[in-house]
Formats: structure tokens, C-alpha cells, sequence
């Protein structure tokens, strides 16, 4: 039954298999069409040898009966007791019935040297049967008794010559038949699962292609943020610049604070630009995982940090060595991104301290980056990773609220987490894992 | 010597930006000859005197070309592949100049021989700034192949 179904569906599959275009499709369906090719060349080979064996098989029956029947003749001939006489047929068909063939023996008749009978077993009465004689041993000179034997004739029933035959052909036939199903099966079971396995493939394929396409749009987006929301900011911000500085004189104070706030949204806006850009730029490309330090990296944030604002006191607690598995730059923008907000939200504590470390939580190893600054309510913490939604207002605190959802996309591409724990006025700790395999 | 001008050639389509890279360049007459051209077909016609430049002296080259890379007709890249092909004009100096900070639009331009590649800031203190240490720069530090 199961192999039925799984026939029909492979059957099914197979009339309803049309994916268009691709080469490989293209090979198949001509893979397809050789199978079945070859199916029904297998088929009718075994039709055809059925035929011939068949033929084959009446040959070496008669080849059989003959000397069954010579066999027969022989016994009968050499048979000293049996009295050649007419009427002793019993006796006859008592010898007969020692012989193998005696079932579809029909006639067995012995005849003198003038090939008059002189004895046999007639046809049994009333059956219109015909006989086919399958033997005939010429026995010349052998005397029994006063009588001298010229032959004796074997016959066989028509009907049972052909029984044999027929079941020599259904054998045959059979087998042939049970061959081809075989075969039939295979072919149609190889046939469904290369079809099975190319729609899979035709299927990876297209998702794959559609995951490149999808790719290659976000990446034209990309660039022409890049570009075309650019450009024209700068020109805002530069022509606002050119007013400030080539014509101050004419316009008033106010004026001149509405160009300022101008220049202002502008770089807000130019951030904005740059973070989505990042945001999107961690997306794609591939993931070049690799054991390395991320100590070198922090320190390298830490200080760039600091050199943008050197009047600031923060202290950075950094490991000698922080071993990881990951993606090197993926992982700087994450450290960028926490120590960065780590850094702004410490702005406002006259002894900010910044920690990066490696510790052990429950049963797996996390990173994290500790700060003592703004923190925030451990209510919001499931909107810190949202993309532009932000705990701060940014006369509080600027920013594009696009930083930790960039980090949360960082460490779900490497099949790790990022979450953050808090208390407003003491601090934040955010606690990463990169999906390592240990 | 002296006496010879400093030729900046400009590739830039945007008339914002043209605008805002002379403003920069002329605050602190940076160069007494700028060229400005609008796309990748007629930096080429200024470069090998062809087109509305027919006749232009060629062996007057500029002392560097500052390239956008989002252009009509040809691109920078295409443009720059061009100038970098030709005998006469590939130790030109070329500066990409460009919006994009795009990793795979860096090392192309590197890789087909940009002798510098710079994102246009959008603040424009920054880009003012970056124009003219660049103006500065390559018209009057750098010494280019055939000075």
C-alpha cells in the first residue's frame, strides 16, 4: 500500500513537475525522458524475451516429450512380460502408468513390422480429443514371443501439450512481467525521488537567488542612500553655512539661530543616514567566523573614544585578553555601538567607569560591557533593541535608536544574543554571546 | 614654473556640489584655473582634447582630477579606468571624491589605480575642510609625475 502511494505520488509529482527556465530543470525533464526511455526498453525487452523463451520452451518440451515418449516406447518394447496381444491394453497402461509422462500420455500403441496394431491404449472413450504423436521407436527385429514389433508410437493429448505450453508461456511471461514491474518501480521510485531532489534543489536555488536579489536590492537601496540622501543634505547644510558666512550682516539673530538649528537637523539626519547604512551593511555579506581577540579591539574603541573627548574622565576596565569566535567586523561595530552608548550615557557621572569582560552566567559564557551611567527601567528593556525607538529623549541623551538594533542584528547573524539589564541612575550592562560552538 | 597654472579638473554632475567645492576652493584661492565637467564623457574630451575641448592642449594636464563616481554616461570608474589606459594621462592624479563610503566602491577605485578616495562629508564644516586641505594638497605639496 505504501509503496503504491509513494508510486502515485511519485507518478503525481511527476506530471505535475513544471518549473520553468533554469537549466537544471531543463536536464532533468531530458533525465526524465531518457529514464523513461530506458523503462519502456526494459519493458518490451522482457515482453520480447517472454515471446522467445516461450518459443524456446515448446522446442525443449517436444525435445522432452520425444524422449519421454522414446523412453516409454522403449520400456514397452523391451518389456518381456507384456503380452502383445490386443486385448491386454490394462497391462499396457499399467506399464505406462510407471512413467513419468503417463498423466498426458494419450495413446501408446504398438505395431508389428507391417505397421499393423497389435496392441495400445485407445483414446478414452467419448473425448473428442486429438493426439499428437510424440515418439515413434522404430523397434525393428525385436520379437516378443511369436509376435515381431515394428514400432511402438507414443502419443500425447493435444490439450495437455498445449496446457504444458501455455504454462512454460505464463512462467515465462511471469517472470518477465514481474521483471518489468520491478524495473518499473525503481525507475519510477529514482525518477521521483531525482525529481523530488531537484525541486528541492530547484527550490534551494531560488531561494537563494531570491535571498541574492533581495540582497542586491537592499544593497542598490543602500547605495543610494548613500548617495542621493546625501547629497542633497550636504547641499542644505552648506548653503546655510554659505548665508552664515557670506551674509550675516543681513540677517537678524533669529535668523541666524533658524540657520544654525537648520545646520543642526542636518547632521542629525546625516547620523541617521550613517547609522541606517550600518544597520544594513551588517546584514549582508558573509559571515567570516574566526578565533580571535576582542581585548585589541575594545581598547582601540576605548581610545578613540577618548580622543574625541579628551576633556572627559572616564575609566575603562579592559581584559588583557578576551578570546572569541566571530566575525572580526561584525564584532567591532557591536563593540563600537556598546561602548559607544556606554560612553555617551556616562556623559553626565563625574567618575564614569566602563567595563568590558567575559563571565559566566548560568551555564554559558557571556560578554558584556558594565557601565555606571543613565541605565534605564528594566520595564523598557524589550524596546532597547528596536530599531528608532529610544528610552531617551534627545535633549537628554542624542541618538538615532538605531545602535543596539544594529548589535542585536550583529549577534543574531551569529546565531547569538544580546540583552541588556539596568536600573535608571546606576547603570547598564549589556551581556552578548556570539552563537560559539564549544 | 611659477608661472604655470595649477589646473584642478572637477567631474561632478551635482550642480549643489560643484557649487559647494568651488565655494570651498575659492574661500582660500586654492586654484587659479578650475575646469569643471559634468560627466565621465567630457573629463575625458578635456583630458584628450576631444569634443568641445578639440584642440586643447593635451600635454597640459591637471594637477589632479577630482572624480565623482555617480556619473552620466560614463561612471568614475569607467573614467578613471580610461585614464589609467592611456599612455599619456596614467600617472595622472586621481582623486575620487564621492558620496559613498561603500567598502566595495573604495577598493575598486584602489584597485584601478586612485591615488586617493574621499567621502564628501555632509557637515559642511567637514566638507569644506576636506576640499581644501585637498585643493591645498595636491595643487601645492604634491609633486606629480611630469612637474
Amino acid at each position: 500500500m505504501n509503496l503504491l502511494k509513494r508510486l502515485d505520488a511519485a507518478m503525481s509529482s511527476f506530471l505535475r513537475f513544471d518549473l520553468s527556465r533554469t537549466d537544471v530543470v531543463k536536464w532533468v525533464l531530458f533525465a526524465r525522458q531518457l529514464l523513461l526511455l530506458l523503462l519502456l526498453s526494459v519493458v518490451s525487452i522482457a515482453g520480447l524475451s517472454a515471446i522467445l523463451s516461450t518459443m524456446q520452451a515448446r522446442e525443449l518440451l517436444e525435445h522432452s516429450l520425444d524422449r519421454e515418449g522414446r523412453a516409454v516406447g522403449d520400456a514397452v518394447a523391451r518389456a518381456a512380460f507384456v503380452p502383445l496381444t490386443l486385448d491386454d491394453d490394462v497391462a499396457l497402461a499399467e506399464l505406462a502408468l510407471a512413467y513419468r509422462s503417463v498423466e498426458d500420455l494419450g495413446s501408446l500403441r504398438v505395431l508389428d513390422e507391417h505397421g499393423a496394431l497389435r496392441a495400445g491404449i485407445p483414446a478414452p472413450s467419448g473425448a473428442r480429443l486429438s493426439f499428437v504423436t510424440v515418439a515413434v521407436v522404430p523397434m525393428a527385429g525385436a520379437h516378443r514371443g511369436s509376435a515381431s514389433i515394428g514400432s511402438v508410437e507414443v502419443g500425447m493429448k493435444r490439450d495437455a501439450i498445449d496446457r504444458r505450453i501455455r504454462s512454460i508461456a505464463a512462467t515465462n511471461v511471469g517472470i518477465a512481467a514481474l521483471l518489468s514491474l520491478f524495473v518499473w518501480i525503481l525507475g519510477v521510485m529514482i525518477i521521483g525521488n531525482l525529481i523530488d531532489r531537484t525541486r528541492e534543489l530547484v527550490g534551494e536555488a531560488r531561494l537563494a537567488e531570491e535571498v541574492r536579489r533581495a540582497n542586491a536590492e537592499l544593497e542598490a537601496f543602500s547605495y543610494s542612500v548613500a548617495h542621493d540622501l546625501r547629497a542633497p543634505l550636504r547641499a542644505i547644510d552648506g548653503f546655510s553655512q554659505a548665508l552664515l558666512d557670506g551674509y550675516s550682516d543681513k540677517i537678524d539673530d533669529q535668523g541666524r539661530h533658524f540657520l544654525s538649528r537648520l545646520r543642526e537637523n542636518t547632521r542629525r539626519m546625516g547620523q541617521l543616514i550613517n547609522d541606517l547604512l550600518g544597520l544594513s551593511r551588517v546584514t549582508r555579506g558573509e559571515l567570516k567566523r574566526m578565533d580571535f581577540d576582542l581585548a585589541p579591539q575594545a581598547r582601540e574603541v576605548a581610545a578613540r573614544l577618548r580622543r574625541s573627548a579628551p576633556e572627559r574622565d572616564v575609566d575603562f576596565e579592559i581584559p588583557k585578553s578576551l578570546p572569541v569566535n566571530g566575525d572580526p567586523n561584525l564584532l567591532l561595530a557591536a563593540l563600537e555601538n556598546l561602548l559607544g552608548n556606554a560612553w555617551k550615557y556616562t556623559a553626565r557621572k563625574p567618575s564614569a567607569r566602563i567595563e568590558v569582560g567575559r563571565e559566566r552566567r548560568g551555564d554559558e559564557d557571556v560578554f558584556f560591557v558594565r557601565d555606571n551611567g543613565a541605565g534605564f527601567d528594566m520595564a523598557f528593556a524589550n524596546k532597547l533593541f528596536k530599531p528608532f525607538s529610544r528610552l531617551h529623549s534627545p535633549g537628554e541623551f542624542e541618538g538615532t535608536g538605531i545602535g543596539l538594533a544594529t548589535v542585536d542584528r550583529i549577534m543574531a547573524r551569529h546565531g547569538g544574543r544580546v540583552w541588556g539589564e539596568g536600573k535608571v541612575g546606576e547603570g547598564a550592562t549589556f551581556y552578548f554571546t556570539t552563537g560559539e560552538t564549544r | 614654473m611659477k608661472t604655470k597654472k595649477r589646473t584642478i579638473l572637477i567631474v561632478e554632475d551635482n550642480p549643489d556640489d560643484e557649487a559647494l567645492i568651488l565655494l570651498a576652493l575659492k574661500k582660500k584661492e586654492i586654484s587659479e584655473n578650475i575646469v569643471i565637467t559634468h560627466d565621465g564623457q567630457e573629463a575625458l574630451d578635456y583630458l584628450f582634447g576631444k569634443g568641445k575641448f578639440a584642440g586643447r592642449d593635451t600635454d597640459d594636464l591637471p594637477a589632479v582630477v577630482f572624480l565623482d563616481l555617480q556619473l552620466p554616461k560614463l561612471d568614475g570608474h569607467e573614467v578613471l579606468q580610461r585614464i589609467r589606459a592611456s599612455a599619456k594621462t596614467k600617472l595622472q592624479p586621481v582623486v575620487i571624491l564621492t558620496s559613498s563610503d561603500e567598502a566595495r566602491d573604495r577598493l575598486r577605485s584602489y584597485d584601478l589605480g586612485a591615488n586617493s578616495y574621499v567621502c564628501k562629508p555632509v557637515d559642511f564644516n567637514d566638507f569644506d575642510s576636506a576640499v581644501e586641505s585637498l585643493g591645498n594638497y595636491w595643487t601645492r605639496i604634491n609633486k606629480t609625475a611630469k612637474d
